[in-house]
């Protein structure tokens, strides 16, 4: 046994690890954003 | 696009991408080792290992300066390190835990060598960190939490040295640092190995760097929506 093929999945696992954080972190952005937006913009027609 | 929030998403996309050339040269180009191994190509498991364990290092190092700031000043600043820094350092440690007994079953025949202290500190660094995600999750966000929350990431970052020294400290299993070559000079590193790691180091620390900032970005945003919320909710009342 070489070992190769257990290199492979380590590889994938980590690989998915960074993928899957960078992922959750732009698309949580991509909605912390808007929220706010909605809010900025529905407080201000609040005020008008 | 504030221009923090462009270096950080520029940092994670070149990260990842060189991230992925860097795991397929590990793969295939980087040269097989030689000598008593017992699953000899299993090795290239270490061009991330060894990058992953750093890096969850430092972050439980930024995870103690948080919990610091947060106890001494009741910095947001600071809970917001804090939670960037318990993040990271789970992703990374589940990344070295998972990885490091794969290695470990095709070399030693075991996953886990319950004998071995960097082993086991290391695995409890790592239930501190997704106690800690799993807590702020789960739990109201109030002081008392967050006060307890930086407690135990205080005792997280104890285990940092411990961790890290344990090969030095109390040589069991875990294979010593050999990139400087071994103490006795009967070991050492095959110089491409060694710039295929150092390599590795260099880019896992860019792409940490730009999940360091757009993580910051994110929990930031989300505290100016809680207070947005809060002074909404007090007009309205």
């Amino acid at each position: 046994m070489t070992g190769i093929m257990e290199a492979y999945v380590a590889y994938s696992i980590m690989l998915g690890l960074l993928f899957y954080h960078a992922k959750t972190l732009f698309s949580e952005i991509k909605s912390l954003e808007l929220e706010l937006e909605e809010l900025d913009s529905s407080s201000s027609k609040e005020e008008d | 696009m504030g221009s923090r929030e462009s270096l950080g998403t520029i940092l994670t996309i070149s990260g990842l991408s060189i991230a992925s050339m860097t795991a397929l040269y590990a793969l295939f180009e980087a040269p097989s080792v030689s000598g008593g191994w017992e699953a000899p190509e299993a090795y290239r498991i270490l061009y991330f290992h060894a990058p992953f364990a750093w890096l969850s290092f430092i972050s439980f190092t930024l995870l103690f300066i948080g919990s610091i700031m947060w106890y001494t000043k009741r910095s947001e600043k600071g809970w917001i390190w804090f939670q960037t820094a318990s993040d990271l350092g789970l992703i990374f440690g589940l990344g070295v835990i998972t990885s490091g007994p794969i290695w470990g079953s095709v070399e030693w025949g075991t996953p886990w060598d319950w004998g071995d202290l960097r082993l086991n500190t290391f695995g409890l660094l790592t239930a501190v960190a997704m106690f800690l995600v799993l807590s702020r999750r789960s739990q109201p966000d109030t002081s008392a939490t967050r006060d307890t929350l930086s407690s135990v990431g205080l005792f997280g970052f104890a285990l940092v040295p411990i961790s890290a020294l344990a090969t030095t400290w109390y040589q069991k299993r875990h294979p010593e640092v050999l990139i400087t070559g071994s103490e006795d000079g009967s070991a050492g590193m095959d110089d491409e190995i060694r710039i295929v790691l150092i390599l590795s180091f260099l880019i896992l620390n860019i792409l940490f760097a730009g999940f360091v900032i757009l993580s910051n970005h994110r929990y930031l945003l989300a505290s100016k929506l809680e207070i947005l919320k809060s002074e909404l909710d007090e007009g309205l009342i």
